[in-house]
């Protein structure tokens, strides 16, 4: 399947307590990826409700501010 | 009799269920207490990520849909499952992915919601009631897309929410009303809002500013945006640029069409009937015929409706029709 867009890392929603990231959906639900997905260098976020992915534009050093320790 | 079918996790489709639908479906309006599909002709539709208004004439305004921020405009519930009043005499609204502004009689600007890059024009800020933006201006035109707002008063526009893709010239988060100096602006015949992109119809040229920029001459009759991709009629024909990872920009120099409507990812040509294409995955675009079709990408117009309809309007996987 396509990937649908690129979408930067500072354009995603990081929630602190489930740790993911997310980015509106064209059918009204989010694009979602964990923070650990992002560190073990997966990028493509995924809709819950669709078939839509994203590719998620980052560098490793763009996750240092979200990570504890 | 207004219709939907599409995207309707959230009741935004006002139909009080929550199932998607490839078929329309009518509308229901709590009026007086009771359920009816009888409605007239709405002057507009306006779409958020999940949630619906329609603005009637008369200046009455409903809503439906996801309110967990209060973004239809009603201090509650959650879910708003058929169109609801909100109280008040209105003359014009927009909406945008958990927000809604409301324009009331006055040319007053009321908003609800939530956003936290300015979206409300009040800072980062959750308003479950409508609260007023303290601006005092004339708008004569006013929309929204997912984080952001343009507002024409005059000759002027002003502009709030995630302008971070340069589509307020500046690239930054204004998180109140702020004047944007766009190019030619006295000369601005209409304009339209991508996702991350503000398009400006001047009438014999289209610029647009942001993350999609474009620069088209030609006689252009009209513009409208997906999420990711423009598409305007010029000289007397269809054309498209932008994102075309699921079938949304459409066949080149389509003509013989009377007018067409886009949505987040998908659009409605008006023609002998209604036709669909682009991104259909919830039902918005109808169901295709054709055999081991996938449902989900429309790339060749699909024969969506064939009696006569007052108003096509589409939201974020949503399609509506006025009969």
């Amino acid at each position: 399947m396509d990937i649908y867009d690129e979408i930067e890392i500072e354009d995603f929603t990081f929630d602190p307590e489930l740790k993911i990231f997310q980015h509106p959906c064209p059918c009204g639900d989010r694009f979602a990826i964990t923070l650990d997905d992002l560190v073990d260098g997966e990028d493509i976020a995924v809709c819950p409700s669709c078939s839509l992915m994203v590719k998620v534009i980052f560098e490793p050093e763009d996750l240092e501010e979200f990570l504890e320790d | 009799m207004i219709l939907a079918c599409g995207s309707n996790g959230k009741y935004q489709l006002g139909n009080g269920s929550d199932e998607d639908s490839s078929e329309f479906i009518p509308c229901k309006f709590l009026i007086d207490g009771q359920i009816t599909q009888s409605v007239q002709r709405p002057l507009k539709i306006l779409h958020g990520g999940n949630h619906t208004m329609v603005l009637f004439e008369n200046g009455q305004l409903f809503s439906c849909g996801d309110n967990t921020f209060g973004q239809c405009g009603h201090d509650s519930p959650q879910l708003i499952t058929v169109f609801t009043q909100v109280p008040g005499k209105w003359s014009n609204a927009s909406c945008g992915w958990e927000f809604s502004i409301l324009v009331n009689d006055k040319s007053e600007l009321f908003v609800c919601g939530s956003g936290s890059k300015g979206e409300l024009g009040l800072g980062d800020t959750t308003q479950c009631k409508l609260t007023k933006i303290p601006i005092d201006l004339q708008v004569d035109d006013i929309q929204s897309t997912v984080q952001y707002t343009l507002l024409r008063s005059g000759d002027n526009f002003y502009a709030w929410g995630n302008g971070k893709k340069g589509q307020f010239i500046e690239k930054a988060i204004f998180q109140t009303p702020t004047k944007v100096d766009l190019p030619r602006s006295k000369d601005i015949k209409s304009y339209a809002l991508t996702k991350d992109s503000v398009v400006l119809n001047y009438g014999s040229s289209i610029k647009s500013l942001g993350r999609l920029e474009i620069e088209v001459q030609g006689q252009i009759q009209s513009i409208k945006t997906m999420w990711s991709s423009i598409h305007y009629q010029i000289d007397g024909k269809l054309s498209s640029q932008g994102n075309n990872s699921h079938g949304q920009l459409s066949d080149n120099h389509l003509t013989n069409f009377e007018s067409f409507e886009t949505g987040s990812e998908h659009g409605i040509l008006q023609k002998d009937q209604l036709y669909s294409w682009g991104w259909g995955e919830h039902g918005n675009c109808g169901t295709s015929s054709e055999p081991n079709h996938d449902q989900i990408v429309f790339k060749q117009l699909n024969p969506i409706y064939d009696q006569p309809v007052s108003l096509i309007s589409c939201g974020c996987a949503t399609t509506f029709i006025v009969q």
